[in-house]
């Protein structure tokens, strides 16, 4: 294979050559502007192969067609200036030197949210970017899991190693879940994608460990252009977790990764996040546009469920979605979106129902506080071949002080009769009399609306590995802080 | 595009009639820029129906409006006191406690640039009937019919505005009569409800799988009045019942109730938009729908409730009965709520009916078809008990008769 992958690569030189462009490849960072030019940069700096550059290539050509044509989507609730897609870095190595050295040059601000989550202490020095040769000696853990992992075959690993040591993988799988002709944002990040995860786990196999744990302590800057493939062969199970609690500072503005997951026949897929990117100050003045398309297909008897917390970023444009092409297959949903502040999220899912018996669930929980607007949009399609197939969505919402809104907007397209669909949706506030009660037993108003606001989210924390389901909690009180009063 | 040259040249008469001229032209402007709104980018109001027949059709105009017998017995009326025929002006016979408002005190309470069909009804539509309801109308009943009698295919767009003065209380009826021609309707009615009044509204649309019937109805409502609508709907062709109530003073409170059969290829669209732009205010939609054959109905409906409009309550439901492999629902019970302190509830269910409910009928010895239509005919049932117009409450309920057992229910 390493033969293989060579003589590809000497092709992709010679092609280069060909078209007569040069760049020093050891430059930290592509100028700035979106080219065919950087796309094939990229794709060389990654030494891909042919076809993977070509793909890049088609979804290059594709986005600018369509951002000829339609330019980018405007059906969301959300509102941003426009993008200068010629004013952004699409390539820039993780930069070390200007990293901290140590925990004492790290923002105190930052310190204090950790302590308060209650983050494990070897962890913070990660988690704040401080150098890896400066931290502690946290990487013979990561290794014990590695060789763990590497017995049962599993495969988990950076994209642009798999692309290099799994090839075969890859080109199989890349694209079949959301091809690069997806939407703007997807389309984007077919094209310029910088590195991500990726996951095989073979056939019959229950990966023993929450690939959190592996990944939290392996967490690296991987830039604005994510991209994430997990295929869990069949009757295999995966439970990941994606961020972390921890306020992350992302260096760039505009965020748009794409993730993808594969379910063969009965496999189970756990996807779980906790998103919490700078939302921006208080005026609402800068933050991450998060814009993210995440999707996965189910074979037979499989299911794939997604969980989210979703507490940062100045935008959040996010839908995970699950084709529900398999017979008895099972999609679940599981959402506590949070605003505060000018944040603006529009999120939600999309259960695409194809296979006889299948079923899905939704549970979608929305806090709007500050001047934040928080939408829901999801979809629910029962195709005319999914017999006896089901749906239960809920959705509620919760608004705290009049300057937010709360918008619910469920799309229901049935068109097979033996569907049994159900939707239901509230949206209140905390309610006085609750809030009376406990302040009457001597907590203050933060603390009474943060336990009311825990135990109506708990449907969804419930969901969550148990270690995070408690520092969600803590999330949700550090991110409604000032919100209440 | 051609249809619109041609509206230009055939309708030229109804462009220039009416003393607000300049709303006309602009309307119609307006409406040549984008045309029927078919596939329009940002738009989902008319996303699910296929309304490309219209363009196809060349409509043409109809002012005979005389010579027309109407077998009262046949709509479950006893008289009627409005008849729109046609493009006619609407004939209204002169009542006591209604008086005609003049054409210069009149605004209407919507925008046409809200709709492209509300754009075309301005353009094309005929002198308004324009009408206020003082307190001799108190407790009466106001019928209005409308007819399309005509060897041509035409296009109608009567507007009929009733203002309810102060603690009036008054019932509305509205019910078409169709004929086999492939026409296009599009019926506006704007009410006014002043303080303390109450209008309740039925509406029934009566079956003909030729027509096109857009029904537009629009609702300001001022402190403590009520307003509440049935509606009844027998499939047509393609056809829209498009609410929007504004709940513009304290206390307000609408209650929007609704069913809608659909069979063979027609295609119904309930669109609800109740705006709470003040505190205290209260909204009920309830709408049921029963599709069977290659049937199509969509239900888009919206609370909004506006920043400083607190204490709102509002509850929207849509419940579905998808009897057949070709039929399709499509709903989307929306909710835009910038307020905090506000109780909003919506819900949407669609399937078929529950097994478990007619196993248990057939064990007490109901055949199945028998027993699915016993429990079709309950869940019609709640609605129509909601027309408050006796007559027509009976009318629609042997309408529901007729068409249960002609239902094709794939089991």
């Amino acid at each position: 294979m390493e033969n293989n992958s060579l003589s590809r690569e000497s092709k992709l030189e010679d092609k280069e050559y060909k078209w007569g462009f040069t760049t020093d490849v050891d430059t930290e960072v592509v100028p700035k502007g979106l080219s065919e030019e950087v796309v094939k940069l990229i794709s060389k700096k990654k030494k891909e192969p042919n076809w993977l550059f070509d793909w890049r290539l088609k979804a290059y050509k594709h986005w600018l067609k369509q951002d000829e044509k339609e330019g980018e989507p405007e059906w969301a609730m959300v509102e941003y200036p426009k993008i200068d897609y010629q004013d952004i870095h699409y390539y820039a190595a993780p930069n070390k030197s200007d990293a901290p050295k140590s925990l004492d040059e790290v923002d105190p601000e930052m310190l204090e949210a950790f302590e308060k989550l209650g983050i494990p202490l070897e962890e913070r020095a990660q988690l704040a970017g401080v150098a890896v040769d400066a931290v502690f000696d946290s990487v013979s853990v990561a290794t014990t899991y590695e060789k763990q992992l590497k017995e049962l075959g599993i495969i988990f690993c950076s994209f642009s190693e798999a692309v290099q040591n799994h090839p075969d993988l890859i080109k199989k799988y890349l694209g079949s879940v959301v091809p690069y002709s997806d939407n703007y944002f997807a389309n984007l990040n077919s094209a310029v994608f910088s590195d991500g995860s990726f996951i095989y786990i073979p056939e019959g196999v229950r990966c023993p460990i929450e690939l959190m744990t592996y990944f939290r302590i392996n967490t690296a800057d991987t830039g604005q252009f994510e991209r994430t493939l997990i295929v869990a062969d069949k009757n295999s199970y995966v439970s990941y977790l994606e961020g972390c609690t921890a306020p992350i500072r992302k260096s760039s503005q505009l965020h748009a990764a794409v993730v993808e997951l594969v379910a063969l026949d009965g496999a189970e897929i756990k996807y779980s996040t906790l998103q919490n990117w700078y939302p921006g100050n208080k005026d609402g003045e800068g933050g991450v546009y998060n814009f993210v398309t995440k999707r996965g297909k189910c074979g037979n008897k499989s299911k794939i469920s997604w969980t989210q917390v979703e507490t940062g970023s100045a935008i959040t444009w996010k839908y995970p979605s699950v084709i529900l092409q398999g017979d008895d297959s099972i999609g679940e949903f599981y959402s506590v979106a949070l605003t505060n502040n000018h944040q603006q999220a529009d999120t939600g899912t999309k259960m695409i129902h194809i296979g006889k018996n299948t079923k899905s669930t939704i549970v979608a929980k929305g806090i709007s506080a500050g001047k934040g607007n928080n939408t829901y949009r999801g979809q629910v399609k029962i195709l005319p071949s999914a017999e006896n197939s089901q749906n239960f969505t809920q959705c509620d919402s919760l608004l705290i002080g009049d300057q937010c809104g709360a918008i619910t907007l469920p799309y229901i397209e049935v068109k097979n009769p033996t569907a049994k669909l159900e939707h239901e949706a509230s949206t209140s506030k905390v309610s006085d009399e609750q809030l009376f009660y406990l302040m009457q037993r001597g907590l203050d108003e933060e603390e009474a609306h943060h336990m009311i606001i825990t135990g109506w989210s708990k449907e969804v924390f419930k969901e969550l590995p148990f270690e995070f389901a408690v520092e969600a909690g803590q999330l949700l009180k550090v991110s409604l802080e000032g919100a209440v009063g | 595009m051609e249809y619109i040259k041609h509206y230009e040249k055939n309708f030229s008469d109804l462009l220039k009639t009416s003393d607000i001229d300049h709303a006309k032209q602009n309307s119609f402007d307006f409406f040549s820029k984008s045309g029927f709104p078919i596939k329009k980018k940002g738009d989902e109001r008319w996303k699910y129906l296929d309304l490309r027949s219209l363009e196809k059709t060349f409509y043409s105009t109809d002012y005979d409006n005389d010579n027309l017998t109407i077998n009262f017995d046949s709509i479950g009326l006893d008289k009627s006191n409005i008849i729109s025929v046609n493009n006619g002006v609407p004939k209204y016979e002169s009542l006591e406690g209604i008086e005609i408002i003049p054409n210069e005190l009149y605004t209407p309470i919507f925008s046409f640039s809200e709709d492209e069909f509300l754009s075309l009804n301005t353009s094309l539509s005929s002198k308004h009937l324009l009408l206020k309801v003082n307190s001799k109308f108190n407790g009466k009943v106001l019928n209005i019919v409308y007819i399309s009698d005509s060897e041509k295919e035409i296009l109608e767009c009567p507007r009929i505005f009733i203002e309810v003065e102060q603690n009036v209380e008054l019932t509305v009826n509205e019910i078409f009569i169709s004929s086999d021609a492939v026409n296009l309707k599009l019926p506006v009615i704007e009410i006014i409800l002043n303080e303390n009044s109450k209008v309740f509204h039925n509406l029934v649309f009566q079956s003909s799988f030729t027509e096109n019937n857009f029904k537009f109805t629009r609702v300001d409502q001022k402190e403590d009045s009520f307003y509440k609508l049935t509606s009844f709907s027998n499939s047509s062709l393609l056809a829209a019942n498009d609410i929007k109530v504004g709940l513009n003073g304290k206390n307000s409170e609408c209650d929007l109730k609704g069913l809608y059969f659909t069979t063979l290829n027609s295609q119904f669209n309930t669109h609800v938009v109740v705006e709470h732009n003040v505190p205290y205010t209260k909204s009920n939609q309830y709408f049921k729908g029963i599709l069977s054959d290659n049937s199509r109905a969509v239900f888009s409906g919206k609370i909004y409730v506006e920043k400083n409009a607190q204490k709102a309550y509002a509850e929207q439901k849509d419940l579905n009965l998808v009897m057949s492999k070709g039929a399709e629902i499509d709903t989307k019970p929306g909710l835009e709520i910038y307020a905090d302190d506000v109780e909003c509830y919506h819900g949407a269910t669609a399937g078929h009916v529950d097994e478990s409910t007619l196993y248990y009928m057939m064990t007490r010895g109901i055949d199945k078809k028998s027993a699915t239509q016993m429990l079709v005919n309950g869940f019609a049932t709640e609605i129509i008990n909601e027309i408050t117009d006796e007559k027509l409450r009976s009318f629609a309920q042997k309408q529901s008769d007729d068409i249960l057992p002609s239902l094709s229910f794939d089991l």
